[in-house]
């Protein structure tokens, strides 16, 4: 890539789903932890705009593999916790697993085209 | 509270909690985020700025959280008619004005279509209706291919015999009953029909049984003369009781059984008719007597329908019809008839039939297929004109878009928004447009000539035409609904804002407007021309020299089948009636005759000169033939230019009238009168000839007899009763000072000298005259109307644009003012721009326009498609109508105070 400023990228369908339940599988969290939460996990390669999260919860909550609660915080905050379901979590090992697959693909024909050039 | 609504507002309030969650929830992620950048170090307003730049559109991110639980976009569209409504009735004006201009743009539309749908592409309520044909007799005669004519019995039975493609054929011609009840006697439309005619279309029947081939046999069947009614005369007549069945009611004279009703909505295979009666086709002999024709090979008399085997296409039958042709005729036929060139050139043709069949198809298709093209057209001119209406208030709302732009609302949900508006507009339209054309069609139908047809199509809307409208409806809503959608969607927000009050520059609306204008006046002038040329067809036709004249004169049928009189008698008899009406105050002529001009109906016959060797028999020889009674010219104003009339006398047989384009023909170069005149008959059934010679009287001047735009024929005239054959049912022509008193006349000459006779009803020669141009006059006036409506739609259009020019320029116009401009100079500013609009229009225009004309030949009179008057008067009205429009906003703009202008900027 010729370009050394680094872009954000959109993420591909599902990609924000999926680790938003591998957060929430670590430990229930609220909207806000869950940005700074993923934004750290990955050294602050990944941009996410914080509003694009609440559609994705919303998606979550309606296919029930997230549920979620009211409660309070530790820094005493009104906030919304949100915690992974079983269905939740049979959900991930599946897309993970199908990830993986694809990753390692997208791996083995970067590779290729790299050794060909 | 019913369960229903209970799992409504179950529903309701379930969401509103999902909302208020997400809205709260969201808030709190704000605040958060804003404290931590604050305990960063920043101000408190520098940490809200950026805490909503990282989170991004925030009334987007809702709208699609909320989206998740949403059946897809039902909400946002039932939100946004919620605030259309709100918006509508902030401007009654606008939606008055665009609700009605589609109540009538697609009532015409559904109108017309309606009309078509029962006339031309209704099916019949039978099952598999696409395997029913209809084989029909097309003849070549020298005169032109006359083609869907009528079969007999013969020609079905041999048919039948041979065929191997049809799987059931059957005949059906239709006939009048008079049915004699305690109360009275009334005449019933109905039919004769084949005993399986029921079958093969495939019926059950509503009650008892329906007829069948035991039925049609000499002398009746099993229940003596077996009829079916109707549903609805069953509903009607005998309010549904089932113990009608096997009741004997008199029919023509003669005791028939109801053996069953048919089933509900059947009318028959004619269309345009409803029978009541359904009797076997061997009931005819009983009913006409000597003069029935089903065992006459040589009439023309049956429909014929049949059902296509399995897996047999129209084509294939088709085809094997043309091979059993020629073995019909000679089964059917006597050898002298048979070989007529006329009859081996013609042939059997097989027609969709499950449409069933009416007169009025060929007559009324093109013109129909004409009217919808052209409220199609003015639809069209309909969408063009709310495109430009819209857009002209999308203009004047740019504000609010660009405001709801920044609030963060989508391009898509701005453009969804006024969709919504236009579809809601259209459905309001809609609505409208079902009651115009349902009221519009009541009067529509009354220009049909065929008066029981007017009265047995259905015109009421049925789901067909409902959906049609709605779609009509919905492509209405996107045509004029789009553009200003796209428009207001893509507005450039900050400059919007920025700007306030009015601008001197005009947005991209204001160059789209124009585009929509001069296609609204193409159309427009092209929708003028046709209906001039049109209405133009009408006078010429009116102005024809038509030989005889028509106000105040009376027709009036006789119906003498069932008095005792025959022949001469009957003779006398209408000559007593005759003279009596004379006597009768009003009355200053009157006479009979077989046929009446223009009625549709005549007859032909060959004659030559007795003094001539030439062949007979030859379709150059055949003439207009007429049996008249003495005064018949002089009653209808026709003038006699040599000779004498007869005399009304049994010496009047053995003389004839000739008019002078036959005279000229039978004896050119010499004087008709005085010579021998020689009438040659070939009977069909048995193939004898015959002549009868006859001297010549007089001579007529020329009268048009079966259309006024074919010019008048060459006519001979006989004296009425040497030919017996329709002595029963002439018609009294009766001309007086009034149509009032020439009609007491007659029906007090008719109960005093023929009191057992039934009342028929007289039609005015003027009626019959307009019936005979009736699908000219529908053309003439409803094309009118289309282009009134589509000029005044330019008007409102071409007063919008120059309302809304002068709204935004009227800085620009106060500026020139205070340089010295004159209010002529801003006058002829505004109007340039018309001008200008007008033009551009006038010029597509004009060549749509001749191209349109040049469609409509075919149903001109004496109107040339590139008549320079009619183009010429049709963009003056155009021009004329535009500048009158654009004459109110050019006042304004004359009266704009500039000091005022300026000071508003």
């Amino acid at each position: 890539m010729t370009n050394s400023k680094q872009e954000p990228r959109d993420l591909f369908p599902g990609a924000l789903e999926m680790m938003i339940l591998e957060s929430l599988r670590r430990q229930p969290a609220h909207g806000y932890a869950l940005v700074q939460h993923i934004q750290q996990r990955s050294n602050n390669l990944l941009q996410v705009e914080e509003g694009s999260l609440y559609p994705a919860l919303q998606r979550l909550l309606k296919a029930k593999m997230v549920k979620a609660e009211w409660g309070v915080s530790s820094t005493n905050r009104r906030v919304r916790t949100y915690q992974i379901t079983a269905a939740g979590m049979k959900h991930l090992e599946r897309e993970i697993s199908s990830f993986e697959r694809m990753f390692e693909g997208i791996a083995l024909v970067l590779d290729t085209s790299k050794a060909i050039s | 509270m019913s369960w229903f609504t209970r799992l409504f507002s179950g529903i309701f309030w379930r969401r509103r909690n999902l909302y208020s969650d997400l809205a709260e929830e969201m808030r709190e992620h704000l605040e958060e985020k804003t404290e931590q950048l604050m305990r960063e170090g920043m101000s408190r307003e520098e940490a809200e700025h950026t805490a909503r730049r990282a989170f991004g559109n925030a009334t987007l991110v809702e709208e699609r959280s909320r989206e998740v639980w949403q059946w897809p976009r039902l909400e946002s569209i039932w939100a946004d008619a919620k605030f259309a409504v709100r918006q509508l009735a902030k401007s009654p004006a606008f939606a008055a004005t665009s609700v009605l201009t589609l109540a009538l743009g697609i009532g015409a539309n559904t109108g017309i279509f309606t009309l078509t749908h029962a006339l031309l592409l209704k099916s019949l309520p039978i099952p598999e209706p696409d395997r029913l044909v209809r084989i029909a007799l097309d003849i070549d005669s020298p005169n032109g291919v006359v083609s869907d004519q009528p079969l007999n019995a013969f020609l079905l039975q041999s048919i039948q015999r041979h065929s191997k493609t049809l799987s059931g054929l059957f005949g059906w011609a239709p006939y009048d009953f008079v049915l004699k009840e305690d109360t009275g006697s009334r005449i019933y439309s109905g039919a004769v029909v084949s005993g399986n005619a029921f079958q093969v279309l495939g019926l059950t029947t509503a009650a008892g049984r329906l007829l069948a081939p035991a039925d049609d046999q000499r002398g009746g069947g099993p229940d003596g003369w077996a009829a079916v009614i109707s549903h609805r005369f069953w509903q009607q007549h005998y309010h549904s009781d089932p113990s009608v069945i096997g009741k004997h009611v008199t029919l023509t004279d003669h005791s028939v059984t109801i053996v069953g009703v048919a089933p509900k909505g059947f009318e028959g295979v004619f269309v345009t008719m409803h029978p009541d009666f359904y009797l076997p086709l061997e009931y005819e002999p009983v009913l006409r007597g000597a003069k029935s024709m089903l065992r006459q090979p040589g009439g023309l008399w049956i429909m014929v329908w049949a059902r296509l085997m399995p897996g047999v296409s129209q084509k294939m039958a088709a085809a094997e019809m043309r091979t059993i042709y020629p073995i019909a005729v000679s089964e059917t036929l006597p050898p002298s008839v048979r070989h007529l060139a006329v009859i081996e050139r013609s042939g059997f043709a097989v027609r969709p039939g499950g449409k069933g069949w009416s007169l009025l198809r060929p007559q009324y298709a093109r013109p129909l297929l004409l009217l919808q093209i052209l409220v199609g057209v003015v639809l069209l001119v309909c969408c063009v004109n709310l495109a430009g209406l819209c857009l002209a208030r999308a203009s004047t709302r740019e504000h609010e878009f660009a405001i709801r732009g920044a609030l963060g609302a989508a391009r898509t949900r701005i453009m969804q928004q006024l969709l919504v508006e236009s579809l809601l507009l259209a459905l309001c339209g809609g609505v409208l447009a079902i009651l115009f054309a349902w009221a519009t069609d009541r009067y529509l139908l009354q220009f049909l000539a065929d008066r029981e047809a007017a009265a047995s199509l259905s015109v009421r809307p049925d789901p067909f035409t409902l959906l049609l409208t709605g779609g009509c409806a919905v492509l209405c809503a996107l045509l004029f609904g789009l553009a200003p959608g796209w428009l207001a969607s893509h507005i450039s927000i900050e400059p919007v804002l920025r700007r306030s009050g009015n601008s001197i520059t005009a947005g991209k609306n204001a160059v789209a407007q124009r585009i929509f204008l001069p296609i609204q006046v193409a159309l427009t002038l092209a929708l003028v021309v046709v209906a001039a040329m049109l209405t133009a067809t009408v006078s010429h036709l009116r102005a024809t020299h038509l030989g005889f004249r028509i106000d105040n004169t009376l027709l009036a049928p006789a119906d003498f089948e069932r008095l005792p009189q025959k022949s001469l008698d009957l003779v006398h008899l209408y000559r007593r009636i005759i003279l009596r009406m004379k006597q009768l105050p009003g009355v200053d002529n009157a006479s009979v005759a077989v046929s009446t001009p223009l009625h549709g109906m005549g007859q032909t016959g060959v004659f030559t000169s007795a003094s001539s060797s030439k062949p007979a028999i030859d379709f150059t020889n055949r003439y207009w033939v007429n049996d008249v009674g003495a005064g018949y010219f002089a009653t209808l104003g026709t003038s006699m230019l040599a000779g004498r009339d007869f005399a009304d006398e049994d010496s009047d047989a053995g003389t004839c009238i000739l008019n002078r384009s036959a005279a000229n023909r039978i004896f050119p170069g010499s004087t008709a009168i005085g010579q021998s005149l020689r009438q040659t008959n070939r009977n069909m059934n048995v193939g004898k000839i015959t002549t009868q010679d006859c001297q010549v009287i007089g001579i007529v001047e020329d009268a048009k007899y079966t259309s006024l735009r074919e010019p008048a024929p060459p006519t001979v005239y006989l004296p009425f009763g040497v030919n017996t054959d329709s002595l029963a049912s002439m018609y009294f022509v009766i001309h007086a000072a009034a149509l009032v008193e020439a009609q007491n006349a007659w029906q007090k000459a008719l109960h005093e000298l023929a009191p057992g006779s039934p009342e028929t009803d007289p039609t005015s020669f003027a009626v019959q005259f307009d019936d005979s141009i009736a699908r000219e006059r529908l053309l003439s006036v409803l094309s009118g109307f289309f282009a009134a409506l589509a000029l005044l739609l330019s008007g409102i259009g071409i007063y919008g644009l120059m309302a809304s020019y002068v709204t935004q320029r009227t800085t620009e116009i106060g500026v020139r003012m205070a340089l010295g401009a004159t209010r002529g100079k801003i006058f002829a500013l505004v109007m340039r721009q018309v001008a200008a609009l007008l033009l551009l229009g006038t010029v597509t225009g004009g060549g749509l326009a001749v191209f349109a004309a040049h469609s409509i030949k075919a149903f001109l009179f004496d109107v040339s498609p590139g008549n320079p008057a009619i183009f010429a008067c049709a963009v003056l009205i155009l021009t004329f109508s535009g500048f009158v429009a654009a004459m109110l906003p050019a006042r304004r703009a004359v009266s704009i105070d500039p000091m005022q202008a300026l000071r508003s900027e």
